[in-house]
């Protein structure tokens, strides 16, 4: 009875959490949580360290529009519920399979990262570094709040206070934690008769295992033994709190052993049936005509009755594998979770299941990490040839700046193999998009001068841009897009060349940092209208600025072949335009000879300002056609950088011309 | 002077500041009233200074390219890219004050099935006087059977000023003093409003108050951040129709019952609206289609399938997102839908645009990009000239 016994308290909680009379249930879930909580002290892998998850981490499942591995799902919904990434013991794919095969161990496992202290007191939960919790813990929480909790699932986001918020947000990775948790719940063996007589009668047998799919036949049966039991009257307090209350003991000291075994599987059923509610996994493909690309999961395919041959082999290998899984058994686990990727590749056309397998590896490979971790080893290698003054050592960054290059075109084409569009659709796409043209920019500049400069660029723009990438990710890096920008054509044209224009502009603004600190400490080459380095940043900020007009004038034909007018003074807009004028302005000036090399370097570093401000501080402001980035947390983030960048450029600006004219 | 590098410089760093925090203020204002205040200004007030507006520093900018241009001396091939980048600044400055004045935008709401050629303005504002039953002054073979004639005479915002006195060719039986008119209201009772009541009675001492008037006080309002949200209203004294008639009436957008007075056999209704016009042909709707990314609520995008009728010509086109319809010098775009009750989208919104300036962006962007390519090409070269000094 271990599964059933494990699980009967987290089914309560969960169910009550799911919102399925919730604020009825909550007072009640006290002592079933604490009970659950009590023995979750320490962090369990239920698993064997044999068990291969390859296999299941490629079977496809239809998730936020798109068909992908089950790795890449692990992946989003682990950061999903816990906030963070997977821990380095805990693969995602691993936690997954716990979750789906036995949701009352994965219940134990903490995962939930809290990150609001004041959240955690006001749960009363332990503190704890790092502040992770399970399931069960959180869940046996609940009832002491259950006030705050329905204003939060009732009031509009706006009106809640930053605590509220986070409750909110903490209920909600509940809510998924336990959709996910009940996804197969109807292949699970957890229903055993214990009652001999009531096996036999029903054609069963005692000490078996039966999932719900099994023990289905005999529901009209047992209820309708169970409905006169429920009527007696020292059973009325259990109907009362039926879908919470733990009612087999409620009626422990009255009925008989077979009364008992009736009523707490006629309820059992009740409870998964309810499970229904469970749609987010997608995993049996489209089985009929007309079924319009949509997936089933296994409950909408059982509820809406449309399953077919197939369909039914495919639940049957799940529920095998369940079985495995339970057992430990992993041989049977590896055989079974083969058969059902072969089971649903044959339902699958060939380019997909090959996307299946590049986005896996993609996943594995973490192409931008990789890439951010070369283009370190670059400015390792240029910090120690200051010291070391050796060939090598400036051999070895240019072979991490070009090999960090290389695997950030192959990231960022994988991408555009897998989502087929082009690799700029969101606020993340575009860090890692620009990271990769500063860094080229970088290493042009690297090939036409070798004092290490366009090195420091390309590992400064590359590292700092990708290791910033993830925070503005979200839970899903390869998602799709809404309507307005789901046009291959303008994101290929407009988007590609404006963002080129950032990366551009982010090229001429670090190396303007360069070239300052290099005046103001009064090395290398005297500064001057003739200073290569100088017309070298003029050159790209001329480069930059047809880039950045040509890509505003671009957005202006989207925005007037999409909403009707060309301009409209958007926050998107004006930010762009803001960049093209403040280039205009600058390179104006100092062909005029009104701006000297100084000025314009310092003019360079305020252009970083603006092109961060256009770039993330739109989201911010939350207005306007274009503001659909991520910009949580972001603001602080910004605002620093802005003060930094303007101390960093008058400091260097007072000390260059210091330089300047002790030379002069 | 006027082609000197200053004047350029200094009017396009305060097109900056005006941009920046045109843009910033678009947080408090939205964006319709902060577009007004600072980019489609000629002055605007820092404190109790005046300063420039977005329209008198856009004037600025192409007086100085043009004074520029004018120069002999830049009229060389070596200076064709820079030539070439300054008329096409101007040529787009020069399209955006056309669009400005003569761009006329607006919403046809249609339902699935349903004919119309109504566009209601998003921005505009007119004041609508509308007789009924008018078939006597009408060619009665123009009216559909089962319809009525109405005769409407608009007032465009133009007019909507305090004291303005609306007249017009048509020699109504009445006058029309505008006491009051605001692009936002409130509407209150007056007993809940004691000032406002207390303040308008002062004013209107002995004037009588009709219809909803008398019950009601309509409070001006700082503008909505969405435009949408404004509710413009009109405060007018009507006289001349009859002593039981005359009196101040109160109008207001979205109003259920517009005040309507009824003179000899004429009833005329008086409303404040969003200006209303008239395609020159028939839009039908056959059928609104919303997609989504397979299993999620993300729109994978709309599209109208749509029946043009004009006359004796019809056919059938598809508008969806980024695939608009161009027809008669009209635009119409797929801007937004309608929800039913139960959730289905069946009713589309398509924006319809009409802009004499639209050319010139294109244009303009066209010859930039050629310019500054011309520019760059003789630039670049020595710029990244390729320096080596050996890597010790």
């Amino acid at each position: 009875m271990r599964a059933w016994g494990a699980g009967r308290h987290y089914l309560v909680q969960g169910l009550a959490i799911a919102g399925l009379g919730c604020f009825v249930a909550l007072p009640t879930l006290g002592s079933a949580a604490a009970e659950t909580s009590g023995s979750s002290t320490a962090v369990r892998v239920s698993l064997p360290e044999s068990f291969s998850y390859r296999d299941l981490a490629l079977l496809p499942i239809q998730h936020q529009g798109r068909v992908k591995p089950l790795e890449s799902f692990a992946n989003s919904q682990f950061r999903s519920i816990s906030g963070e990434r997977p821990l380095h013991r805990l693969s995602a794919i691993s936690w997954l399979a716990e979750l789906l095969f036995d949701p009352a161990q994965a219940s134990l496992q903490r995962v939930f990262h809290i990150a609001t202290q004041e959240l955690v007191d006001t749960l009363g939960l332990e503190p704890r570094h790092p502040p992770r919790y399970a399931f069960a813990e959180v869940a046996s929480a609940l009832p002491a709040i259950s006030e705050q909790l329905q204003r939060v699932t009732t009031v509009p986001s706006a009106q809640l206070s930053p605590l509220e918020k986070a409750l909110s947000e903490l209920y909600q990775r509940l809510l998924l934690h336990f959709e996910i948790s009940r996804s197969l719940s109807m292949v699970l063996p957890d229903f055993r008769f214990e009652s001999a007589t009531l096996a036999e009668e029903l054609g069963f047998e005692v000490g078996s295992d039966y999932s719900y799919m099994q023990i289905l036949r005999a529901r009209h049966h047992l209820e309708s033994r169970a409905a006169p039991l429920r009527e007696r009257p020292e059973h009325e307090r259990a109907d009362a709190a039926e879908m919470t209350a733990d009612t087999v003991t409620t009626l422990g000291e009255h009925g008989s052993g077979e009364e008992r075994d009736i009523l707490r599987l006629s309820q059992a059923i009740q409870r998964t049936g309810m499970d229904a509610f469970s749609q987010i996994f997608r995993i049996v493909p489209p089985q009929w005509e007309g079924d319009q690309q949509q997936w089933y999961s296994p409950w909408g395919l059982l509820k809406s009755g449309l399953g077919s041959p197939a369909s039914a082999r495919q639940v049957k290998l799940w529920s095998r594998l369940a079985r495995a899984y339970r057992a430990g058994d992993a041989k049977a686990w590896s055989e079974i979770s083969a058969e059902l990727r072969t089971a649903l590749q044959e339902q699958m056309p060939s380019a997909l299941t090959e996307r299946l397998e590049g986005e896996y590896y993609y996943q594995k490979l973490s192409p931008f990490l990789l890439s951010a971790l070369l283009y370190l080893l670059a400015g390792a290698a240029l910090i120690g040839r200051i010291r070391i003054r050796h060939q090598s050592l400036y051999w070895l960054a240019w072979i991490a700046a070009v090999a960090g290059v290389i695997v950030h075109t192959g990231g960022l084409a994988t991408r555009i193999w897998l989502l087929e569009r082009p690799p700029v659709g969101t606020l993340y796409e575009s860090i890692l998009f620009v990271a990769l043209i500063g860094a080229l920019f970088g290493l042009v500049l690297a090939f036409l001068r070798d004092d290490g400069v366009g090195l420091s660029i390309t590992s400064l723009i590359g590292s700092l841009l990708l290791l910033l990438a993830p925070s503005f990710a979200g839970d899903e890096t390869l998602g799709v897009l809404v309507a307005v920008l789901n046009n291959n054509f303008w994101l290929a044209t407009h988007v590609l060349t404006i963002s080129a224009g950032y990366g551009c502009c982010l090229a001429a603004g670090v190396g303007a940092h360069y070239w300052l600190l290099r005046c103001a400490l009064g090395r290398g080459a005297a500064p001057g209208v003739d200073d290569p380095l100088a017309r070298a940043l003029l050159g790209l900020s001329l480069v930059a600025c047809f880039l950045t007009l040509f890509g505003t004038i671009l957005g202006g034909i989207w925005a007037d072949q999409s909403w009707g007018r060309f301009w409209g003074w958007d926050p998107k807009e004006n930010g762009a335009l803001l960049i093209t004028l403040w280039l205009i302005y600058l390179l104006h000036a100092r062909i005029a000879g009104s701006l000297n090399s100084v000025a314009f370097a310092v003019g360079l570093i305020v252009l970083n300002i603006i092109v961060a401000l256009a770039w993330f501080g739109v989201n911010l402001l939350s207005i306007g056609l274009h503001s659909y980035g991520f910009t949580d947390g972001a603001a602080l983030g910004l605002a620093l950088f802005c003060v930094t960048e303007m101390l960093f450029g008058l400091v260097l600006y007072t000390l260059a011309c210091r330089a300047v004219s002790r030379e002069a | 002077m006027l082609g000197g590098p200053r004047l350029f410089s200094y009017t396009l760093f305060w097109m900056m500041v005006l941009v920046f925090f045109g843009t910033l203020a678009q947080r408090e204002l939205g964006l319709y009233q902060a577009r007004e205040n600072y980019l489609h200004s000629w002055w605007l007030w820092g404190g109790t200074i005046p300063l420039p507006g977005g329209l008198l520093t856009m004037s600025l900018i192409g007086i100085s390219l043009i004074a520029r241009m004018a120069q002999r001396k830049y009229w060389r091939w070596r200076s064709a890219g820079t030539l070439l980048l300054h008329g096409a600044a101007l040529l787009l400055l020069f399209g955006g004050l056309l669009t400005l004045i003569f761009a006329q935008e607006g919403n046809l709401v249609l339902r699935e099935g349903e004919t119309s050629a109504l566009i209601h303005a998003h921005e505009d504002l007119e004041f609508v006087v509308i007789e009924e039953d008018v078939q006597d002054i009408v060619d009665s073979e123009r009216v559909p059977e089962g319809m009525v004639a109405e005769r409407v005479t608009a007032f465009a915002e133009g007019w909507l000023q305090a004291g303005a006195q609306l007249s017009s060719p048509i020699d109504f039986p009445f006058r029309i003093d505008l006491w009051s008119a605001a692009r936002n209201c409130v509407v209150k009772a007056r007993l809940e409003s004691a000032e406002v009541a207390a303040a308008e009675t002062t004013v209107a001492e002995g004037i009588p108050r009709r219809g909803a008037a008398r019950n009601l006080s309509l409070e001006s309002m700082p503008l909505a951040r969405e435009l949408a949200d404004n509710s413009a209203c009109a405060l007018f004294h009507l006289q001349g129709a009859d002593a039981e008639l005359d009196g101040l009436y109160a109008s207001y957008e979205f109003m259920v019952d517009p005040p309507t007075v009824y003179v000899g056999d004429r009833s005329y209704r008086f409303e404040i609206r969003r200006r209303q016009d008239r395609l020159p042909f028939q839009v039908e709707l056959l059928d609104f289609v919303r997609e989504f990314h397979p299993s999620t609520t993300i729109a994978r995008g709309y599209s109208s399938t749509v029946r043009i009728i004009d006359g004796s010509l019809s056919f059938e086109r598809t508008i969806s997102m980024n695939r608009p319809l161009r027809y008669r010098g009209y635009t119409l775009y797929q801007a937004s839908f309608i929800e039913d009750d139960d959730g289905e989208a069946s009713s589309t919104v398509l924006a319809a645009v009409r802009n004499a300036g639209r050319i010139f962006p294109y244009l303009s962007g066209v010859l930039m990009c050629l310019g500054l390519l011309w520019h760059l090409g003789g630039r670049l070269p020595p710029l990244f000239a390729r320096q080596r000094r050996g890597h010790q």
